[in-house]
């Protein structure tokens, strides 16, 4: 398994353990993932967008005072993100293999 | 590709990032645990209560009860931050999950024969009793799992 089987768009560290995150929970709030992944609230509205624009992650968000914005990995997401690791696994098996 | 840690730093911080729901929740407060207690043992009582009380006051109370038990189930959601998914549990959890059910069933068929043996009250109480002392228990050992898992990934 190459490189070229990782997704370029889950291999940044910060979307990699948010997609983590997301795929070991029903849903994840904006707090929880930014307090997670150490990073402002601009930062993780990229990554998260990035996330979602890839159709990888949905949005819910719950107006008025009090109001939370909150993520799920999607079908395709999920799916990405195991192919992800997949290719990440097979790339350290292959490295582990070839030890003296 | 805009990752420069190397393919086994990804999958230890895949890792990491994986039990994150179930370690990095916030610990409830006792006073939230006991309203946990409170607000459901209240609502037996009235329940329970309904033939001595006014009609309308039965119905005003059961409203605010479950208004605040609604209240009380969003602040603990808000707390929580990302609800892990049980079939992906870390091992060390699975039993203190199966007890956090196994509890539940206890606690609620221990309200019933209360109930049914005794009366409202007896219920009332052996639902803040159980639920409130439940909910701590709970806390006590998810936190010492959640520490020893947290040791793990770390």
């Amino acid at each position: 398994m190459s490189h070229d089987a990782l997704d370029p768009v889950i291999h940044a560290p910060k979307r990699l353990a948010a997609m983590a995150v997301l795929a070991n929970s029903t849903s994840a709030s904006f707090g929880f993932l930014r307090d997670h992944l150490g990073v402002s609230d601009s930062d993780l509205s990229k990554q998260m967008s990035t996330l979602e624009r890839a159709g990888y992650v949905k949005v819910s968000k719950i107006r008025g005072p009090g109001g939370t914005t909150s993520f799920q990995i999607t079908k395709a997401g999920a799916a990405a993100f195991e192919r992800h690791l997949a290719a990440l696994r097979a790339i350290v098996d292959a490295t582990t293999s070839q030890l003296p | 590709m805009e990752s420069n840690l190397r393919p086994e730093d990804e999958l230890a911080l895949a890792e990491r990032a994986a039990v994150a729901p179930w370690i990095d929740s916030r610990p409830m407060p006792w006073w939230l645990a006991a309203l946990g207690g409170v607000l459901p043992a209240g609502l037996v009582l009235v329940l329970g209560e309904r033939d001595a009380l006014h009609p309308a006051l039965f119905v005003v109370a059961t409203l605010v009860l479950v208004a605040a038990y609604s209240a009380w189930v969003g602040v603990i959601s808000r707390r929580v931050g990302a609800y892990p998914r049980l079939r992906n549990a870390p091992p060390e959890f699975v039993p203190v999950v199966r007890a956090y059910f196994a509890g539940c069933v206890l606690v609620i068929a221990a309200i019933v024969v209360a109930y049914l043996v005794v009366g409202p009250w007896l219920a009332a109480i052996v639902t803040v009793v159980g639920f409130t002392g439940g909910l701590l228990l709970y806390q006590r050992r998810y936190a010492a799992v959640a520490e020893a898992v947290r040791r793990r990934v770390a």
